[in-house]
């Protein structure tokens, strides 16, 4: 008898996504801008100057991919438990405020000039900022947090966050600062090093696993907080742990990407019909296929002609704020 | 005694909902909970069920619920909440399933032993035949069926159900009543908040009537829902009458 609502069993599913990563990395790996940017273009750079060649891999194409491989799992995970957490489909990342609190502490951090200190500046401002807005979010939510109660906070966060961005846009001390903040929040891979990567891995790995204990309790959640507490689970623990891990990982994220915007609402939605609705079958599919979806975006950006490249953030939010409204009318008409 | 409870005394700010409530459950009984609305029916089954603050003790076969670790108490006692809750629409055979995450280690698939509990229970409810069914695709009798069949899934030895009955029709509301029979026959106890009395008085072996937050009778169905006590908790007057074995009343008028 199967007691599974998925039309694909699991463990196909996920060896499909992998693969599918694999093939994104290899792609992402062999395509670029500038020199060497096609596969012929690299492989005869290689035959007449191998070390710039490696070069490029290895400094250049290595941690944009890796960084998108992170970023992108960290968003679908993250996206994946909020819905599970706030038994919710239109939850997404950023409704914590964790994402524009490290947007906000990475924007203080270009505002002061400090950006020319020491590129880990940013990672290290942003999070700061992710875990202030984090600790203000509990502040607000008291110690047992109400759903709605997170929510408002999370609106309100993200309010003065958005605030303070702009009043730091306002009185920028000079033109050049402004196009730095602004090009930062838009959100891109490009021009990041493997310093990033080190900085943002174990960040997301430690909140990744908070996230992974708490699975069984969003299962346990789908009946109710009592039903989930007379099943031996806490709600409290089950909010702490998805909420903390998702202020880690995504603020970690953030922070060396600026904002990349709905892969954590869009990745689950397109999941849902091949895993089912179990909030903790889908953890794992959520974060194998944000990688994908990421990583593909990323790859579609630098295919395109030369000249001003177009940020990852920009190219998300332009495919994932239609695909939210759909839901948003699509929820109108039926309760999932 | 399999559920016993001492004193239990539940407080919502100022608000004493519950007063040093006091009794004691056998196995293999159904024990209906009845009461006018607002008589803190809920709070005492949750109180039971250890999911609200409160003074007193409540002792589990024997055991301290205070300190009963949540998974041991979680095996020990299955809780079904009122609303017949699912946020998700998981197919029937899925959410019947959680009921056994008290019984399943963290990351391990479900066993055999599982399977055959979800069966057993899916088989006891009726609901085997749509296993596979999401349940916002059900019926509200079919719905209300899966989700006892989640609570029947923990195979717990003490079975608290809150108004199990709430909005279905007759056949359905025999239904589940017979299920929480059932149930309760293999040395279990249910303890069922009801807010219809003739199937208090029909299916329970035991009341217990609660009013403003005490204990005003516990007892057989006979002695509970005497004329006096129906007038001074429910103001109502009773029509009554045997049918062989069966005692059945259906609320009279209202006493003003």
């Amino acid at each position: 008898m199967s007691t599974e609502s998925g039309r694909v069993p699991l463990a196909v599913l996920c060896a499909v996504l992998l693969a599918l990563l694999v093939l994104a990395v290899g792609v992402s790996m062999m395509l670029g801008r500038g020199a060497g940017g096609a596969l012929w273009d690299l492989v005869a750079l290689w035959r007449s100057d191998p070390e710039t060649a490696r070069l490029i891999l290895q400094e250049v194409r290595l941690p944009r991919t890796l960084l998108g491989v992170l970023v992108g799992a960290t968003l679908g995970l993250c996206g994946a438990a909020l819905q599970g957490l706030l038994r919710n489909p239109l939850a997404e990342p950023g409704i914590l405020g964790a994402s524009s609190g490290a947007a906000l502490g990475a924007v203080v951090v270009f505002y002061f000039g400090m950006a020319s200190a020491g590129a880990w500046l940013v990672p290290v401002g942003g999070v700061i900022g992710s875990a202030v807005a984090l600790a203000v979010l509990y502040l607000l939510a008291g110690r047992r947090p109400e759903l709605l109660t997170i929510i408002l906070a999370g609106v309100a966060i993200n309010a003065f966050a958005g605030a303070m961005t702009s009043l730091a846009l306002n009185f920028a001390p000079s033109p050049y600062a402004i196009m730095e903040i602004i090009f930062w929040m838009l959100g891109s891979l490009a021009d990041r090093s493997l310093l990033q990567v080190q900085l943002a891995l174990p960040l997301m790995l430690a909140g990744g696993l908070l996230i992974a204990t708490a699975a069984r309790g969003l299962d346990a959640l789908t009946l109710g907080t009592d039903a989930a507490r007379s099943l031996g689970f806490s709600p409290t623990a089950v909010q702490l742990r998805v909420i903390a891990g998702t202020a880690l990982a995504v603020g970690a994220a953030v922070a060396v990407t600026g904002v990349v915007g709905f892969v954590g609402l869009v990745v689950p939605h397109l999941l849902r019909p091949l895993v089912g609705y179990r909030p903790a079958r889908l953890l794992l599919p959520s974060a194998l296929a944000g990688a994908v979806l990421l990583l593909a975006a990323d790859v579609l950006i630098r295919s395109l002609p030369p000249g001003p490249e177009l940020k990852l953030g920009v190219v998300t939010a332009m495919l994932g704020a239609p695909f939210f409204l759909f839901l948003i009318l699509r929820s109108r008409r039926q309760t999932w | 005694m399999l559920l016993e409870a001492r004193k239990l005394t539940v407080r919502l700010g100022a608000r004493e909902v519950l007063h040093e409530t006091t009794l004691a459950c056998p196995a293999g009984r159904v024990v209906g909970l009845i009461g006018p609305n607002g008589a803190g029916k809920t709070t005492l089954l949750r109180a039971l069920a250890g999911l609200v603050p409160c003074g007193g003790e409540v002792r589990l076969a024997g055991r301290a619920l205070a300190s009963t670790p949540p998974r041991t108490r979680a095996r020990l006692l299955a809780y079904l909440p009122q609303g017949h809750v699912a946020h998700w629409p998981l197919p029937a055979g899925e959410l019947v399933m959680l009921g056994r995450l008290p019984h399943r280690r963290f990351g391990a698939p479900p066993t055999d032993a599982d399977r055959a509990a979800v069966a057993r229970a899916l088989e006891m409810a009726d609901v085997a035949a749509f296993s596979t069914r999401r349940v916002d695709r059900l019926s509200g009798g079919e719905r209300a069926r899966v989700l006892l069949a989640r609570a029947l899934a923990v195979e717990a030895p003490i079975l608290l159900v809150d108004e199990p009955t709430a909005s279905l029709d007759p056949y359905h509301q025999l239904h589940i009543m017979e299920v929480l029979r059932d149930y309760a026959r293999g040395e279990r106890l249910v303890i069922a908040v009801l807010h219809d009395l003739s199937l208090a008085a029909r299916f329970c072996d035991d009341l217990l009537l609660l009013t403003e937050g005490r204990l005003l009778a516990q007892g057989p169905p006979r002695e509970v829902l005497a004329d006096e006590r129906l007038a001074t908790a429910f103001k109502v007057t009773a029509l009554r009458g045997d049918d062989g074995d069966a005692h059945w009343l259906v609320p009279g008028s209202r006493i003003d």
